[in-house]
């Protein structure tokens, strides 16, 4: 169970910022959920500690290792393009073992126990065109599960998936996330999604990503967002992620006009800092 | 617990069935019924309109007319050094069609995959393709027959021009289009080097080659026609020129009707072998559908 730090990260393409000053520390077996408008850089924050991209500045360590390339332990997990079309479901779990020098025969043996174990036996000889879409993310997990990683990145995972497979997945992660205690970072968009998860939410705010609210979410699983406490993180973050979004969007005017229009929440941007570390829920 | 019955809400698509294997056959029983169909329909419609006069049968002889003709003079035509065989100008066709298209494709491929994986290479080599590419086949039969005279070596010539440049962009284009996500998710599964390319690219990039590849074969085939017909005086493209030239309208019918059989032929064949290299493609189509 690796804990993973981001210190003084930046992170330009060209003379654009991505990530501006990422200072995070996620505590080994957590599940820590990146939320943020679109474009605020937190695929790339993911694709950095996955080790797919470097730091313009600051580094990253996993259990105190410099990240410098994709890590043995370190698995990603995306919304789409993840399985590949190619292979069935059988060789798609095996091609990690695969490429860890396994002999295809005992990483086919051990691709069918996994999926065995995920209750995916029978589809082993599908292709993932043959799959529906919350089955292919089963698969994509069980491909990933089998290298037991100990870092589980995921990128949007269920942001292709209808509203009630998604609801069912979030719920098979929490299963599979705790038989296999791995540390775990998700990139999401979607709030209520991070609250039903995540132990921790970051908020990232818009070109450069930054963060600028780190909330713990101790309540226990299964979660009910109505819930009282939960509610009022959920309504705060809300409007911040709200607000992060439209001044992502829009310009000065016609965020002058949102905010005639009723959008109370939405004010200049006065730069919080990533010290507002909510404790309160 | 109530998670395990919540999965097992997911019942993925029912496996193919025999209902689903015998439509299929029905489908294809179709698409060859209908082949037949439209050619005898066509075939009727010109035997009747040359029998009624509607068209004229000198200029556009029917099939009861250029079929027995080429039976009875065994495929050989016209006078002295002129003659040439049906038979043997076809099997010249072919071969030269054949030959260029093989190495034209596999110079495509081979440079395509290499201007792809080393960018250096690609900032010079992908000019020289763009400016290769849109030279029309045809404007390499003057050159060609000078390279290599009016024989076979030209013909070959002219179909790989045809087919190489254009093969090598869209080979770039079909690797440079696999998406990211695939890259990386076989990076962060352990996966570079060499075994990144033969696992995951170049399967990824497959389906957009095999698209390039059926699509050369008509810029082949049509090189290697006007090849013959344009100095290379051999093969179907010249038998079909030798045919107008001695007023012979039956040889010019059944060169173009051979033609147009071949072509059929050979994009039939290769979209055989796609089915067959890409399987898991018509496996994704059965399941859409």
């Amino acid at each position: 169970m690796p804990e993973v730090r981001v210190i003084d990260v930046c992170r330009d393409f060209g003379r654009q910022r991505a990530l501006d000053e990422v200072d995070l520390t996620i505590e080994a077996g957590s599940l820590t959920a990146l939320v943020g408008p679109t474009g605020c850089g937190k695929t790339t924050l993911l694709e950095l500690i996955a080790g797919l991209q470097h730091p313009t500045r600051g580094r990253i360590t996993v259990d105190g290792e410099d990240v410098v390339g994709p890590r043995r332990d370190a698995i990603l997990i995306f919304q789409q393009h993840n399985l590949f079309d190619w292979l069935t479901v059988r060789d798609n779990v095996a091609f990690g073992l695969r490429n860890r020098g396994l002999s295809r025969s005992e990483a086919r043996r051990r691709a069918v126990e996994q999926l065995e174990r995920v209750g995916l036996a029978a589809f082993a000889d599908r292709v993932p065109a043959e799959l529906s879409g919350g089955m292919r993310q089963r698969v994509a997990l069980a491909r990933a599960l089998v290298l037991v990683p100990r870092l589980l990145l995921m990128d949007e995972p269920f942001g292709s998936l209808d509203h009630q497979t998604r609801r069912i997945m979030q719920r098979y992660l929490l299963t599979t996330w705790r038989q296999s205690r791995a540390t775990v970072i998700l990139v999401t968009h979607d709030l209520d999604e991070a609250l039903r998860l995540a132990d921790r939410i970051v908020l990232l705010s818009a070109s450069p990503g930054r963060p600028v609210e780190v909330v713990d979410v101790p309540a226990p699983h299964p979660r009910n967002l109505e819930d009282g406490q939960l509610r009022q993180v959920r309504d705060r973050l809300h409007a911040h992620l709200e607000e992060e979004v439209a001044l992502s969007e829009f310009a000065g005017a016609e965020l002058a006009a949102l905010a005639e229009a009723g959008f109370k929440s939405i004010t200049p941007h006065v730069g919080v800092d990533g010290g507002l570390k909510d404790e309160s829920a | 617990m109530s998670l395990t019955s919540n999965i097992r809400i997911w019942r993925g698509p029912a496996p193919p069935s025999s209902a689903g294997a015998s439509r299929r056959r029905r489908s294809d029983l179709r698409s060859v019924g209908g082949l037949v169909a439209a050619w005898l329909l066509l075939g009727t419609a010109w035997e009747l309109g040359a029998r009624l006069g509607v068209l004229n049968a000198a200029i556009l002889p029917p099939p009861s007319q250029f079929i027995p003709y080429l039976i009875a003079t065994s495929g050989s035509v016209g006078l002295g050094v002129n003659k040439v065989s049906y038979a043997q100008s076809l099997v010249e066709t072919v071969i030269r069609v054949a030959a260029g298209f093989g190495l034209g494709i596999g110079t495509g491929l081979g440079v395509g995959t290499l201007l792809s994986a080393l960018p250096w290479a690609r900032v010079i080599g992908v000019p020289i393709a763009q400016i290769l590419a849109p030279i029309a086949p045809i404007a390499w039969i003057p050159l060609a027959i000078v390279l290599f005279g009016t024989g076979d070596g030209a013909a070959v010539f002219v179909v790989f021009m045809g087919v190489a440049a254009s093969m090598t962009l869209a080979t770039v284009a079909a690797l440079g289009g696999v998406p990211a996500e695939y890259i990386k998710s076989a990076r962060s599964l352990g996966s570079s080097g060499w075994r990144l390319w033969l696992r995951v690219i170049l399967p990824a990039a497959a389906p957009g080659v095999a698209t390039a590849i059926r699509l050369s074969f008509f810029a082949a085939w049509m090189s290697v026609l006007a090849g013959e017909m344009a100095g290379i005086n051999s093969g179907l493209g010249s038998l079909v020129i030798l045919g107008q030239q001695e007023f012979q309208m039956k040889l010019v019918m059944a060169g173009l009707v051979t033609i147009g059989i071949l072509g059929f032929g050979f994009d039939r064949l290769l979209l055989v072998l796609r089915t067959r290299l890409l399987w898991w493609e018509a496996r994704g189509a059965r399941a859409e559908a």
